[in-house]
């Protein structure tokens, strides 16, 4: 049975003004996560951002993950902003993430 | 990052135990937790754990009576096989193994197992609780929940 330890979010976007990108953080909305005193609880979370390439040998689902933390809140209902080891392609705004748990404090 | 109390059940949050129940036995010197399962009831051994990856619940276990003073970081530092043995199974086409648990390591699980499992069953419970698996469900949002 599968069991999960994560929740689920959407990547809305870069960090951005009305004409200025920053693309060094994402914006994201965690699921059933809609106001700052909540969001709060996950900061400094592990996120992951999986894509899906051909399968091979050594990567048997075909799936490469991108890591993320979650390093402040952004705004007044819950959306964070995370930084990725390696900045997200725009391909990726409005696809899921997945917010783990760890680290605990 | 606080450490754990003595007998505190934890969920496992990463790794090859990921949602499971354990009892936490002792903070080691190098600011890992050692934990076990009991190995009966959901297969994890005495283990040692990162703080990072647990969340600590408010549930404890009596575990006054098991002796854990003796366990050392060093008790679980895996020795590597050596080249030849690894040359070895590499020649069979065996798949990689690691080195099994020392002897004083398995008894120690058993001896302790045997302490921690006492106080399980004098628990209405709490056998089964530490047997299943943690999990979210649809609605379950962990800033809301109290562990």
């Amino acid at each position: 049975m599968a069991h999960r330890l994560h929740l689920n979010g959407t990547i809305l976007s870069y960090q951005r003004g009305q004409r200025t990108l920053h693309q060094n953080f994402c914006l994201v909305e965690i699921d059933g996560v809609s106001s700052l005193n909540a969001a709060k609880y996950y900061l400094g979370k592990t996120v992951f951002y999986a894509y899906k390439v051909k399968k091979t040998e050594t990567n048997k689902k075909g799936l490469r993950l991108i890591r993320g933390r979650i390093v402040k809140t952004h705004g007044n209902s819950g959306a964070v902003r995370v930084r990725f080891t390696h900045n997200l392609p725009p391909t990726s705004f409005g696809k899921p993430v997945r917010v783990q748990l760890y680290p605990q404090h | 990052m606080k450490g754990c109390t003595p007998g505190q059940v934890a969920i496992v949050l990463a790794g090859r135990f990921k949602g499971k129940r354990v009892v936490c036995l002792k903070n080691l010197p190098s600011g890992l937790i050692l934990v076990t399962g009991p190995f009966k009831l959901n297969g994890v051994p005495l283990r040692r754990l990162n703080r990072a990856y647990l969340i600590l619940t408010k549930t404890i276990v009596d575990v006054s009576k098991v002796d854990v003073t003796k366990v050392e970081d060093s008790m679980f530092r895996g020795k590597k096989l050596s080249i030849k043995k690894r040359k070895e199974f590499a020649a069979k086409e065996e798949p990689k193994r690691r080195a099994t648990r020392s002897d004083d390591l398995l008894k120690l699980q058993k001896s302790v197992d045997t302490g921690v499992l006492a106080s399980v069953k004098s628990v209405k419970r709490m056998g089964s609780y530490l047997s299943s698996n943690f999990t979210l469900s649809k609605n379950q949002r962990p800033h809301l929940m109290k562990f």
